[in-house]
């Protein structure tokens, strides 16, 4: 993994674990300028959306990283859930 | 009373509704005896309950035949015929003598009829998640309401941004809207390798008043339904 890629991921990871959603926002979609529709970056981001109840932008992202990686089982799993919802 | 009985179930109609009480109730430990006239909606579900049987539910002597006198729950959901129904709730109740019936109306007239042939619970399925849809596409704010009363109803309500960082104690919810949270439900975040974010889903029951609402936070609030409607205003 990338040195600068994988710095983002810690980072996000850190703010998200500690409540802190829109700076763990706000890093992945730094992330996203540096590395364009990145499937790791956008599943995390996904994630953090559908943690704080924005289901339509979590569906977005699990969607765009599906559009990368139709086998990418986390993904399905989260999409599938919040269309049930 | 017999215990045994009690986990007895029928489901007479097995459509999407049918199929789906049938498999629930099952799932949950049930004894169901699902019926249905068409033989494909009976093969869909012979895996999935202690008894499927295909038969016209019309037919009184067929219905004493299959063992109807164990149950003592009915459902009856045979779509939209409501002639059929009718006969049904009416052999359940007065030749059969089944304690608890209910039954699936298709309009307020059918509800009506029902009501006079005694049976003891009708729903109206397709009204009431409709009316649920439309409460939620209104008020985006209130994932779920479910009626209790007349009067009070549960709600599942997305914290409101003011709420954020305070406590319970410091936003006084009881005082300020005359609603009682009773629970919580929270994600809370995990990370597993290579920082990959998921969470947890986690409910507090009667959460004390140092709790701390974040983000992201459902709260589940009892009362009068004018009052958690005020909520969704703030």
């Amino acid at each position: 993994m990338q040195e600068e890629k994988e710095k983002i991921l810690e980072a996000g990871s850190f703010y998200f674990l500690n409540q802190q959603f829109k700076m763990a926002i706000k890093i992945y979609k730094k992330g996203l300028k540096l590395y364009e529709d990145d499937k790791d970056i956008l599943f995390n981001l996904g994630v953090v959306y559908e943690s704080i109840n924005n289901f339509e932008s979590a569906k977005e992202c699990f969607k765009k990283v599906l559009e990368k990686d139709d086998s990418h089982k986390q993904a399905m799993r989260h999409l599938e859930k919040i269309i049930k919802t | 009373m017999d215990k045994k009985k009690e986990h007895v179930y029928a489901v007479i109609g097995l459509g999407n509704f049918g199929n789906a009480v049938a498999s629930l109730l099952s799932e949950k430990g049930m004894e169901v005896l699902a019926i249905d006239a068409d033989e494909d909606k009976v093969e869909n579900i012979v895996n999935k309950v202690a008894h499927a049987v295909q038969m016209n539910a019309t037919n009184e002597q067929s219905l004493k035949e299959i063992g109807m006198e164990d149950v003592h729950t009915a459902i009856v959901s045979v779509g939209d015929d409501i002639a059929s129904s009718l006969l049904i709730c009416t052999y359940l109740k007065d030749t059969l003598k089944i304690k608890n019936v209910i039954a699936k109306a298709t309009d307020h007239k059918h509800a009506k009829v029902l009501e006079k042939i005694g049976v003891d619970r009708i729903i109206f399925p397709e009204y009431e998640s409709a009316k649920r849809l439309a409460e939620t596409l209104v008020s985006p704010n209130i994932f779920d309401m479910i009626e209790l009363s007349e009067k009070h109803n549960i709600a599942e309500i997305k914290a409101p941004q003011s709420f954020f960082g305070r406590t319970l104690e410091e936003i006084d919810i009881r005082k300020r809207f005359d609603v009682n949270i009773i629970a919580i439900k929270r994600n809370v975040p995990t990370t597993g390798d290579n920082f990959t974010n998921d969470f947890e889903e986690t409910t507090i029951i009667s959460p004390s008043p140092k709790e701390q609402i974040v983000e992201g936070d459902v709260l589940i609030i009892i009362g009068i339904k004018e009052h958690l409607e005020n909520i969704n205003k703030i």
